[in-house]
């Protein structure tokens, strides 16, 4: 080559070399609110302290990836639609979503791939992953339920123990809730059989300890005994019971009650020893048209993983704040103010914990024209100003609604973010009569915290429910 | 310069100076070529018309079925306005609802009147109940309500009225208001839905024989020809009779179960083959 | 012409037809898919008008009887026209009945009429002032109403831009055409160059230049046949030399011999005349007819010596058989001499073999040592203590025969030439003598024809040493022996 064009090659070369950007500088953008710092994220999938062994909360996600399970419609070749349970593993890592099955060949489109399931009738299965195991518990709506261990390396299932029916007269609201090394805790909340449910039922807490291995199942409480010196109002009553936490060995549940209080006690596992450690009462109270509720309040967070310090919030819709409560010291801390109010009826805040961040979605019920809007917020886990993002998802019979984040992993969100529609279709009904319906998929995928915190919507799909 | 070479030429034997005209002449011919290339493709383009590339695609309606307006309309509510004519509850946004009164409950009473009337005169309702609808639309102790859709779509539905708290002091024996009429009707009074159900009678609704026929006389879709039978058998136990026709995209039902529906949907015979899967 | 014209008029002939078929290739293929591509979105587009359109007259109600008035499918097409930029459509109701229409007024109403009846399968292009329009006719699904929606699009910007690439093609060709005639004329020279070299040599070679060369150094057929042509001028020009030299030769041999034909002749006829003219003294009449009788000795000697030239030639040419090789021996050689040979007057003879034997023609090498003794007693004559020696050594697998006198010897400057035909060192004492001049001629004819030469030492006054080698050969089993 001539010198004279390679020399003006190289100056090309050089000058875009220039241009290029110099690592992530530019990575936190301006937003309409005031900007929030970029904030150092705890590592999610690093176990928090005293996980490994120690007692933990449990649940679809494990570490950056998360189990799925819905139902499908298999059509036989022979004619005939088949209902079918399908298992997904997707790893918001990698950003891929497949069939959780690790059979050589299979191509996850028949019967007999391990990722395809054969529910019986009216099951409803949940999910919990720890360590190397799938737990599935099936809760069947009129027999018992029971729980499955599927190995994560190769699929291998036995079934772990059918749930016990401690008390006959009673039902049970199983959920999988927290693991140690060795045992699954089981949220046992139950309530009687034959409850007359024009009048509010009464919960009471419970939580059963399943072997790992043996799958011995045993209650570490049969009933919540609240100990002496803790009075509860008579006319309250447990309404929920739901646990919410785990640390140090303890673990934390969450007792909604009838009228303005709620209690969070706590559970030692290996004593069965209950102790209450907070009482909330909420206040702000509101009643109209039938509702009511309360605008000044204590409860857990939604959350999909542990974090620390715990999910509890404080909740204020006529201020406009949001706190953090740490479960085990009981200590406030402020998140974020300038919240818009939403006190009364027709709004209502919604808060979601998800690591590093929490996300307030504010509703707003217009009474006249029955339209809903919202207004949604991300604000850091360490505190901070708000920041607003614009993002809604719709659905002709459902409206406009807001982007649902899920969880944050590896500096992206998991959201459910498009609600899509298939169009109408034909269907026959079992008269023979045609009838139009129209399937609908929620849209799940990854949208990087930069972005959201820019408003750029760049979702990446990653799996369809 | 051209002398030269013509002399140049003259000079040259004749084999070689064939040659050299060849080769100008090949030149010649190259350049000329493509614009005469193009005037004669413009010539072909001009002259005629063209398949269309997209032919089929997303209008896959046929003229027979466009024709008739019963088959029409209801395409467009599969597939263009996504309502469903028997259930205006599921597409909400796309129908008023409204309770007639005065002059609008009569002729809402007209119109079902005459709907009833024509099923009957097909066959399709016997004399009998078809008095019974009658009364039912005449009397006090039903009620007529409307929802207006799209494309002049009226769903009219006829059912028990709120219970009175004190009975009149000459009622006789209670009458059973057992009879329920949900109709939905184009602008021009032909039903594309029809249903009647007694919830006081046991088994099916009399009529032997077949009521496909007049079925799709009341639709207005019995001038296609190529309707074929659909046997539900062992899949659907409580189907009545049902017939596709690939020309008019249509699914009729006729079912006799409590009382008597007739029901039709547009589907494309892609659609109604994967139904029969 | 040359060759180097046809070159390039076949290349650029070739060169136009490939980029004639370059051109259409692309300039269709763009053509065809920007054509294509128009049509396509051209139909998606009508397809959200019969949508949008249709949409908002289901949105209302038709009358009573079921039927949607043309007033209102008319608003329906305009409200979407009007709020659509770029639209242009025309709607027809039952038939042919326009009820709106923003398409360009310069399309005919016969054209559309053309294109309603195509039907919705169908596209048809159409010219319409300065525009190029793309019509598409589609029925809209209105209940109780034929309606058809006929959409134009502009294509022109396409044909346009056909002409354009078109244009663009042209001048593109005819600067390659140029600049390919003018580059393969350039090439075709230079490659045809070795021919025109080739050409100029011939002419040189033809005009008598037979060191006329081509110097082409090419690796291919032109190098391959300039080299060819090289060795074939190389082999011309020796053999016009070889050629040259022969006449010359003849013509030397023919002055020569017709000079020592004259010179006797003259002589003969001198004294025959002298003796015919009148009566002579005895004397002078035996002095005549010893001159005649000698000169007609040798011109008989040169006659035969002559014959055996000749033959000699004739064996060297190959035109008789070769001489015959057989084991000869110098004893038997020089016994054969000595007894034949007459005693010389004044001069010793001696002989030394040595016993070598040798492949020869007995009765050539006879001649060709008889000769050159003869040669050497001639110069010994009028020489006190004359000797001729006649020997035979055997050195280095070579017999070495040597003729040595003490003669008068022969001049430095006629040593060269003593072996011409008819040269001779002193003409008068050697016709006196009987010589020929031929003789020694002779002597190398047969020394060539041995594959030896005769190697000659002269001083003069003092003698000559006349010397020839022959590989040694096996004694035969009957020895040559003289008898």
């Amino acid at each position: 080559m001539r010198p004279a064009p390679f020399a003006a090659l190289a100056a090309c070369i050089a000058l875009l070399c220039g241009c290029m950007p110099h690592g992530q500088a530019a990575a936190t953008p301006e937003t309409a609110q005031t900007p929030a710092p970029a904030a150092a994220q705890p590592e999610p999938s690093a176990p928090l302290e005293g996980a490994e062994g120690g007692i933990h909360l449990i649940s679809e996600l494990l570490g950056s990836r998360r189990y799925e399970y819905k139902t499908f419609d298999y059509q036989q070749p022979g004619g005939g639609a088949m209902a079918m349970g399908l298992l997904t593993v997707i790893d918001c890592e990698t950003g891929t979503a497949q069939p959780l099955c690790h059979r050589d060949g299979c191509a996850h489109d028949q019967p007999g791939c391990s990722a395809w399931l054969t529910p019986n009738d009216g099951s409803l299965i949940t999910l919990a992953a720890d360590g190397d195991t799938l737990y599935l518990l099936h809760d069947a709506v009129d027999g018992d339920a029971w729980l499955e261990a599927r190995s994560l390396a190769d699929d291998a299932t036995r079934v772990l123990c059918t749930l016990p029916r401690l008390e006959a007269d009673r039902e049970y609201d199983w959920a999988l809730a927290a693991a140690d090394e060795g045992t699954l805790y089981l949220n046992a909340a139950n309530y009687p059989a034959a409850a007359d449910f024009s009048v509010p039922r009464e919960e009471q807490a419970a939580v059963l300890a399943v072997d790992k291995v043996s799958g011995d199942a045993s209650l570490c409480t049969n009933r919540e005994a609240p100990p002496a010196g803790s009075p509860r109002p008579a006319d309250q009553r447990v309404a929920n019971a739901e646990i919410f936490d785990a640390q140090d060995g303890f673990l934390y549940l969450w007792l909604g009650l009838s009228g303005d209080g709620a209690e969070v006690w706590r559970l030692e596992p290996a004593t069965g020893l209950w102790s209450m450690t907070a009482r909330y009462t909420r206040t702000g109270f509101w009643q109209e048209d039938g509702l009511s509720g309360y605008d000044n309040r204590v409860s857990p967070a939604r959350a999909g993983r542990q974090l620390p310090g715990g999910p509890l919030v404080h909740v204020d819709e006529q201020a406009g704040t949001l706190s953090a409560i740490d479960t085990a010291t009981g200590q406030e801390r402020t998140l974020c103010t300038g919240l818009p109010q939403a006190a009364g009826r027709i709004a209502n805040y919604d808060v979601q914990a998800l690591p590093g961040w929490y996300v307030v979605t504010v509703h707003w019920l217009d009474w006249t024209t029955q339209q809903t809007s919202f207004r949604q917020f991300l604000i850091p886990a360490e505190g901070g100003s708000p920041v607003e993002v614009s993002f809604s998802q719709y659905s002709a019979p459902r409206g406009s609604q807001s982007v649902h984040f899920l969880d944050q992993y590896g500096g992206q969100f998991y959201c459910q973010y498009e609600i899509r529609g298939s169009g109408p279709q034909p269907g026959i009904d079992k008269d023979g009569m045609p009838y139009t319906y129209e399937a609908w998929q929620l849209v799940y995928g990854l949208l990087p915290v930069e972005d959201a915190l820019a408003g750029h919507g760049n979702f990446t799909e990653l799996y369809l429910e | 310069m051209l002398t030269e070479m013509f002399s140049r030429l003259r000079a040259m034997r004749p084999g070689t100076r064939l040659a050299a005209l060849l080769c100008a002449a090949a030149v010649a011919c190259c350049l000329a070529l493509p614009p005469v290339v193009f005037a004669v493709w413009d010539g072909m383009l001009f002259a005629g018309t063209h398949p269309r590339a997209d032919a089929g695609q997303a209008e896959p309606l046929g003229d027979a079925a466009r024709a008739n307006p019963a088959a029409c309309l209801l395409y467009n509510c599969a597939h263009l306005l996504g309502v469903d004519p028997a259930r205006p509850s599921g597409a909400p946004d796309q129908w008023q609802a409204r309770t007639p009164a005065g002059q609008d409950l009569a002729d809402a009473k007209a119109r079902c009147a005459a709907a009833v009337d024509s099923a009957a005169a097909l066959g399709l309702l016997a004399d009998a109940d078809a008095a019974r609808l009658r009364a039912a639309l005449d009397g006090s102790g039903y009620l007529l309500t409307a929802q207006d859709g799209p494309a002049g779509l009226t769903a009219y539905s006829l059912a028990p009225g709120p219970v009175p708290e004190e009975q009149p002091a000459d009622a006789g024996p209670a009458d059973a208001l057992t009879l329920t009429l949900a109709l939905t009707l184009t602008a021009d009074g032909r039903p594309v839905y029809f249903s009647w159900q007694d919830s006081g009678r046991t088994g099916d609704a009399a009529g032997t024989g077949s009521l496909l026929a007049p079925a799709l006389a009341l639709l207005g879709v019995d001038e296609f020809t190529d309707w074929q039978p659909v046997d539900w058998g062992g899949r659907l136990p409580g189907a009545g009779e049902a017939a596709y026709s690939p020309a008019a995209q249509l699914y009729v039902s006729v079912n006799t179960g409590g009382g008597l529906t007739v029901g039709a949907a547009s589907m494309t015979p892609e659609q109604f083959a994967a139904l029969l899967d | 012409m040359k060759f180097s014209t046809k070159l390039s008029l076949s290349f650029t002939a070739l060169l136009a037809a490939g980029l004639c078929a370059v051109g259409l290739a692309m300039v269709g293929r763009s053509f065809a898919d920007s054509l294509a591509s128009a049509a396509e979105t051209a139909g998606t587009r009508q397809y959200s008008e019969a949508y949008a359109i249709t949409r908002t007259m289901l949105a209302g109600a038709p009358d009573a009887d079921g039927q949607y008035q043309p007033w209102d499918l008319a608003a329906a097409a305009q409200n979407y026209a009007e709020s659509t930029p770029g639209s242009s459509l025309a709607l027809f109701l039952d038939g042919s009945a326009s009820v709106y229409s923003n398409l360009p007024q310069q399309i005919p109403r016969a054209t559309l009429l053309e294109v309603l009846a195509a039907g919705r399968e169908q596209t048809t292009l159409a010219r319409a002032g300065s525009g190029t329009w793309l019509l598409l006719a589609l029925p809209l699904n209105i209940p109780g109403r034929e309606a058809v929606l006929v959409s134009a699009c502009d294509v022109s910007g396409v044909f346009a831009s056909r002409d354009a690439q078109l244009a663009a093609w042209l001048a593109a060709t005819l600067a390659v055409l140029a600049a390919g005639a003018a580059a393969s004329a350039a090439v075709s020279r230079r490659l045809t160059a070795p021919l025109t070299r080739l050409q100029q040599a011939s002419g040189q070679i033809a005009a008598g230049d037979y060191a006329s060369r081509t110097a082409v150094d090419t690796d291919d057929e032109i190098g391959a046949l300039s080299r060819s042509f090289d060795e074939m001028a190389a082999a011309v020009e020796s053999r016009i030399a070889a050629l040259d030299e022969n006449v010359r030769r003849q013509k030397d041999f023919v002055a020569a011999f017709t000079h020592e034909i004259k010179t006797p002749m003259t002589g003969m006829l001198g004294y025959a005349d002298l003796m015919r003219a009148r009566p002579q003294s005895a004397e002078t009449q035996r002095e005549a007819a010893g001159y005649i009788f000698r000169e007609t000795r040798r011109l008989e000697e040169l006659s035969r010596k002559l014959l055996a030239l000749m033959g000699l030639e004739r064996r060297a040419d190959g035109e008789e058989s070769a001489i015959r090789l057989c084991p000869v021996t110098d004893r038997a050689l020089f016994a054969r001499l000595a007894r034949s040979l007459p005693d010389a007057e004044g001069a010793v003879l001696e002989f030394a073999p040595c016993g070598c034997t040798v492949l020869g023609d007995a009765a050539l090498l006879d001649d060709l040592l008889r000769n050159l003794i003869r040669n050497a007693l001639h110069a010994c004559e009028g020489r006190q203590n004359g000797r001729v020696t006649v020997s035979c050594q055997a050195q280095d697998g070579l017999a070495v025969f040597t003729v040595a006198d003490n003669g008068c010897g022969i001049p430095a400057a006629d040593l060269p030439r003593v072996t011409e035909p008819f040269y001779m060192v002193d003409k008068s004492r050697a016709r006196a003598g009987g010589g020929s001049g031929i003789g020694l001629t002779l002597c190398a004819r047969i020394a060539a024809l041995h594959h030896s030469r005769l190697e000659l030492q002269s001083r003069e006054g003092c003698g000559t040493t006349v010397t020839f080698r022959l590989p040694l050969a096996d004694p035969p089993e009957e020895a040559d022996h003289a008898d």
